[in-house]
């Protein structure tokens, strides 16, 4: 499953990291902390 | 007064005995008149002796023997040579007291017990929670999460890779006879570094330098390997022997993996998580697609433009939430996450869960609809109740300034961008100054911040004034379909400060939520200006005010330039609505009479229109060119009213 929005993307794989990494995280990330984790994901 | 009652004393001896130790036991009481009844009374027997030969009542020797005969009573001393006689008020001989100073507070004080040492205290028990919601890993860990996902996926292949030449192929590992090599030197690759796929294949690959002089057999070295490829390659350090010489490379035909018990064990595999390439992506499409995608995830909970696992979040009882709704009533304004997750909660500024206890503080208000408010800004979170009165003046309700500011959306400009200029300069008219308020023009939305929540009516902001060392709390109430916005709340500073007329500056900081007021000074200056009288009978009046503030004196809504104002009542609301037609009564009010009807300039029109309801210019223009009553000579400097045309 995929939505696009404004030609982006997003790949239920990119939400699953993007939950892990709100659940390993104890304080709020924004949502520019979440676009630059989508860019570099560790081991890229 | 408190008497003490003797005790009634029985002597013995005979019978002049006692009647001298009797008399001894006056007079030693009438000695001790004013001691304690049991503190020692002290005669000389000499001198009691001499008392009962002058009084001619007994001899000395008669004394000596009444006091001898009554040892309970009397007792004697010898003191440096002489002879006391000695009893107490209760007429027993003094008891000796020992002061006990088994424990005294100055010998407390200076020595001081040892610290008691705490009993053995059993651990408590704390109820098990996975390790990955307690501690924070580093974002590779995220990959095991979700290995099961991508192990189908994944490919078995590996690659050893040589510190002096790097070899990456695709490991052969169905070779039998790799199994016994692994067996005989599983320490000669301590250090391998494994990142493929299958453990068990990694685990043979690590210990079996052997096994690439296999591979380079079989697989070519040229083999270009795709992202998830590298991804699966293994590293062995440079002390690896990678290829034995006398090995044999033998090719099998038929793949069999044989369990290798004693192989060393290999850390399991990091999974690989396919992202998708956002390279490309502008960051803002980016930031959509995550809201979209989040914003309805209910395992996520979200603020803002914060996010958090829905697990993470604490939650407030039903106490805390109703503590927090009295503690805003009581104050009686909005207060900020920041001052409730302080006082209510009880977190200190410096804990290191601050910004958790301020988002759980803002996410679970926010489910509370029917309680509480969210009128604040990204940078300063207030939360307001029902309960609590409006800001600002009470002159006019909310609603009805928001009608007489309609006229905004149809000027509104949608490509604006909001908080996007550092400061704002206005003029106050006399409408903006009675009320207290400004207009959310243009203007004003490209220096204040929008709305942060979809849902948000207004937000409330802190105004700091450094010429008069006070800040207040202005409420910014956003546009809605058909009412315009504006800010309230500037009423006592403008009427303490200013005048209509008057030049202010309104800068942004750092936070989106406070900003900072001046007005231009100027020297102290004096005149009759129009005010609103509603004390009694509403209606304008001119009073002499001073004030110290420059003024555009276009602005200025002086007895001078306007005598026909004063007593003037303001204007019925029906006919306020109207724009046309409060233009048509400024005209009555301070036009000049020509034979075409009232001439009035346009400044004159625009200062004096302001006093009934807000005018901008371009309304003002608008509104006087759509009226066919009014006609213009001059390119519309002055305006001509023909009423009866």
């Amino acid at each position: 499953m995929t939505e696009t929005t404004a030609n982006v993307q997003l790949t239920d794989n990119d939400i699953a990291f993007l939950l892990t990494l709100l659940r390993n995280s104890s304080v709020p990330l924004t949502t520019q902390q979440l676009v630059e984790a989508l860019r570099t994901p560790p081991g890229r | 007064m408190v008497a003490e009652q003797e005790t009634q004393l029985t002597f013995a001896g005979t019978k002049k005995d006692k009647q001298v130790a009797e008399q001894a036991m006056q007079l030693m009481r009438g000695q001790g008149r004013f001691m304690a009844t049991n503190a020692p009374i002290r005669v000389s027997l000499t001198s009691l002796a001499k008392y009962f030969t002058d009084q001619a009542e007994a001899s000395a020797a008669a004394v000596e023997k009444a006091i001898v005969a009554n040892p309970e009573i009397f007792a004697i001393e010898e003191r440096d040579g002489e002879r006391l006689v000695v009893t107490t008020i209760r007429g027993h001989i003094p008891i000796e007291q020992h002061e006990s100073t088994v424990h005294t507070f100055s010998a407390r004080l200076m020595t001081p017990l040892p610290k008691p040492e705490r009993p053995a205290v059993a651990p408590r028990e704390r109820p098990l929670v996975a390790p990955s919601w307690t501690t924070f890993t580093e974002p590779a860990d995220l990959y095991e999460t979700l290995i099961e996902e991508e192990e189908a996926l994944a490919e078995p292949a590996a690659v050893v890779e040589s510190p002096a030449e790097l070899v990456e192929e695709p490991i052969s590992v169905e070779a039998p006879e790799v199994v016994p090599t692994i067996l005989e030197q599983p320490e000669e690759a301590p250090a391998a570094e494994l990142v493929a796929e299958e453990p068990a294949v990694e685990a043979e690959a690590a210990t079996a330098p052997e096994l690439a002089t296999d591979v380079d057999a079989l697989v070519e070295p040229e083999v270009a390997l795709s992202d998830q490829d590298e991804r699966q390659l293994i590293t062995l350090d440079a002390e690896d022997e990678v290829v034995a010489p006398e090995a044999e490379v033998t090719q099998v035909e038929e793949p069999v993996v044989t369990p290798v018990p004693n192989v060393v064990a290999a850390p399991r595999p990091a999974p690989v998580l396919v992202l998708s390439d956002v390279s490309d992506v502008a960051d803002a499409d980016l930031a959509a697609a995550i809201d979209a995608r989040l914003r309805e995830d209910t395992r996520v909970a979200h603020f803002g433009d914060h996010w958090l696992s829905e697990d993470r979040v604490p939650r407030l009882s039903r106490g805390d939430l109703r503590r927090i709704k009295d503690y805003i009533d009581e104050q009686e304004q909005p207060l900020t996450d920041t001052t409730l997750a302080q006082d209510i909660l009880g977190v200190r500024p410096n804990a290191p869960d601050f910004d958790l206890a301020r988002f759980a503080v803002n996410v679970r208000l926010s489910r509370e609809h029917r309680e509480f408010d969210f009128v604040g800004t990204n940078g300063q979170r207030f939360w307001s109740t029902s309960a609590l009165p409006q800001l600002g003046t009470t002159r006019r309700r909310p609603n009805d300034i928001g009608t007489d500011f309609r006229f905004l959306l149809e000027e509104s400009d949608p490509s604006l961008e909001p908080h996007s200029v550092r400061s704002v300069d206005r003029v106050l008219t006399f409408y903006e100054y009675t009320l207290g308020l400004l207009p959310l023009d243009a203007d004003m939305r490209r220096l204040l911040p929008k709305a942060l929540l979809p849902d948000q009516r207004s937000a409330v902001l802190t105004f700091e004034c450094p010429q008069s060392y006070t800040t207040y709390l202005v409420e910014v109430r956003y546009p809605t379909p058909n009412r315009g916005g504006f800010l309230l709340g500037l009423d006592d500073f403008f009427s303490e400060n200013l005048v209509p007329g008057a030049l202010i500056s309104i800068t942004a900081t750092e936070n989106d939520g406070h900003y900072r007021l001046e007005y231009l000074a100027g020297e102290n200056q004096s005149a009759r200006l129009l005010e609103l009288d509603d004390r009694r009978a509403v209606r304008y009046v001119f009073r002499p005010t001073s004030y110290a503030c420059t003024v555009a004196s276009e602005m200025l809504i002086s007895e001078e330039r306007f005598p026909s104002l004063g007593s003037e009542k303001p204007l019925d609301d029906r006919l306020r609505r109207r724009p046309e037609a409060v233009v048509q009564a400024t005209f009555e009010r301070i036009g000049i009479d020509t034979d075409e009807g009232k001439l009035a300039a346009f400044d004159d029109l625009y200062a004096a229109a302001n006093i009934e309801r807000p005018y901008s210019r371009e309304l003002l223009r608008t509104t006087l060119e759509s009226d066919t009553h009014i006609t213009t000579a001059d390119d519309g400097e002055t305006y001509t009213y023909a009423a009866g045309a």
